[in-house]
């Protein structure tokens, strides 16, 4: 059992997730410089699957790296650039290198990145993934072929609270946790009571899906209007831009405004912890846990 | 199935503000269209609820066979044999 599932389910303690950076030039120096900021706040650090349709080290070579260096990777596997085999591959190759957290999303579109003349695959979806990942766990692959010991995996997914058609995020929250998902990071969301709906509404029919709302940490308003063009499910209202760019300190706005949807969120049902992804890149992590009660591990 | 990205379990994290396609900006989300159609038609709920199920992996040998004779045949309904395992140590 991975001490993120032992947290999740035999504690009633906050877990805190983060984005591990993606992998390009800088090698294993990049990895340990983050693991060492990132280690003593985080239950576990998201190893990403080319992030917004973006190449980098690839997702299993990543866990490995984090795994190497002392902290709990969660393995993200994206239908966008694998096929079936591909992806149960992934899956078989987390297992060998002892990584049991993994997490299926069906992933942006090749034309959210950087080469959208790549062909896309999606030959499966993410509830399909999800149902995959189970499967391997009763020690058959999709095929039926036998695995002998079957791998263990503690299996996540990840939801949109936020984009339409909202009544029925809820639903598909439920049909993730019936494949196999055993908890849910959520998409970034600027709307707190689009995510206190989403959060009511699955407490209600799935109260054993452990839920984790994403929080971003900035320094301006400028990324704001960057997620809010370019990212694709990410819709960030207008007043709340205009909140950070007319203050007269934009960074310590956009901090405060972050600790606000922070607190938030982790009063609503069925939420668990946070993920958190610091694109500020300094010292404020640190008064930033503290202020949600997070005290650093040794 | 027109969604460009071929998915078959409901809409994607990408659906637009404006309900919109994330691949296609200037089309509405296919599974919303769906979606909505489920709540205003007047259709037995049993058949509304099918929008919830875990719809199976695409067979790709299929491609370019006559789906009509596939339905009949029902060999549009096989699936792996992994496929409808349950439980597991997740």
């Amino acid at each position: 059992m991975s001490a993120l599932q032992e947290k999740l389910e035999n504690t009633k303690e906050t877990v805190f997730t983060a984005e591990f950076p993606s992998i390009d030039g800088a090698g294993m120096d990049k990895v340990v410089k983050n693991a060492e900021r990132l280690a003593p706040w985080f239950d576990a650090v998201n190893a990403t699957d080319n992030p917004a349709a973006h190449a980098h080290a690839s997702n299993t070579s990543t866990a490995i790296a984090i795994k190497m260096h002392g902290l709990e990777p969660i393995m993200q596997i994206v239908c966008r650039d694998k096929n079936r085999l591909a992806i149960q591959a992934d899956m078989m190759g987390a297992a060998l290198h002892g990584i049991q957290n993994i997490s299926l999303l069906t992933g942006d579109d090749v034309t959210a990145g950087d080469e959208p003349e790549a062909r896309r695959v999606f030959d499966v979806d993410g509830p399909q993934a999800i149902n995959i990942a189970r499967i391997l766990t009763t020690g058959k692959y999709l095929s039926g072929r036998k695995i002998n010991p079957a791998p263990e995996f503690y299996i996540s997914a990840v939801e949109n609270s936020s984009a339409p058609p909202f009544d029925y995020r809820i639903q598909r929250a439920l049909k993730k946790h019936q494949a196999g998902a055993r908890y849910l990071q959520l998409q970034i969301s600027y709307h707190p009571d689009r995510l206190e709906a989403f959060c009511t509404g699955v407490a209600k029919i799935a109260p054993a899906l452990h839920l984790i709302p994403t929080i971003v940490l900035v320094k301006s308003a400028k990324p704001m209007d960057f997620m809010n063009e370019k990212v694709p499910g990410i819709d960030i209202p207008k007043d709340m831009i205009n909140r950070v760019a007319s203050a007269s300190d934009q960074s310590a706005e956009a901090y405060q405004l972050t600790v606000d949807l922070a607190k938030h969120a982790l009063t609503l049902p069925g939420v668990r912890g946070l993920h958190v992804t610091d694109f500020r890149h300094d010292d404020s992590l640190a008064s930033f846990m503290h202020e949600l009660g997070r005290k650093p591990r040794n | 199935m027109t969604c460009p990205k071929t998915l078959r379990n409901g809409p994607c994290g990408g659906v637009r503000e404006n309900g919109n396609c994330e691949v296609k900006p200037e089309m509405q989300c296919v599974w919303l269209k769906a979606y909505d159609r489920t709540i205003f038609l007047p259709l037995p709920k049993v058949w509304k609820d099918h929008y919830n199920d875990l719809r199976p992996p695409v067979d790709m040998q299929l491609q370019g066979t006559s789906s009509w004779i596939n339905l009949i045949t029902k060999r549009d309904q096989q699936t792996p044999a992994g496929w409808s395992v349950q439980d597991g140590n997740h």
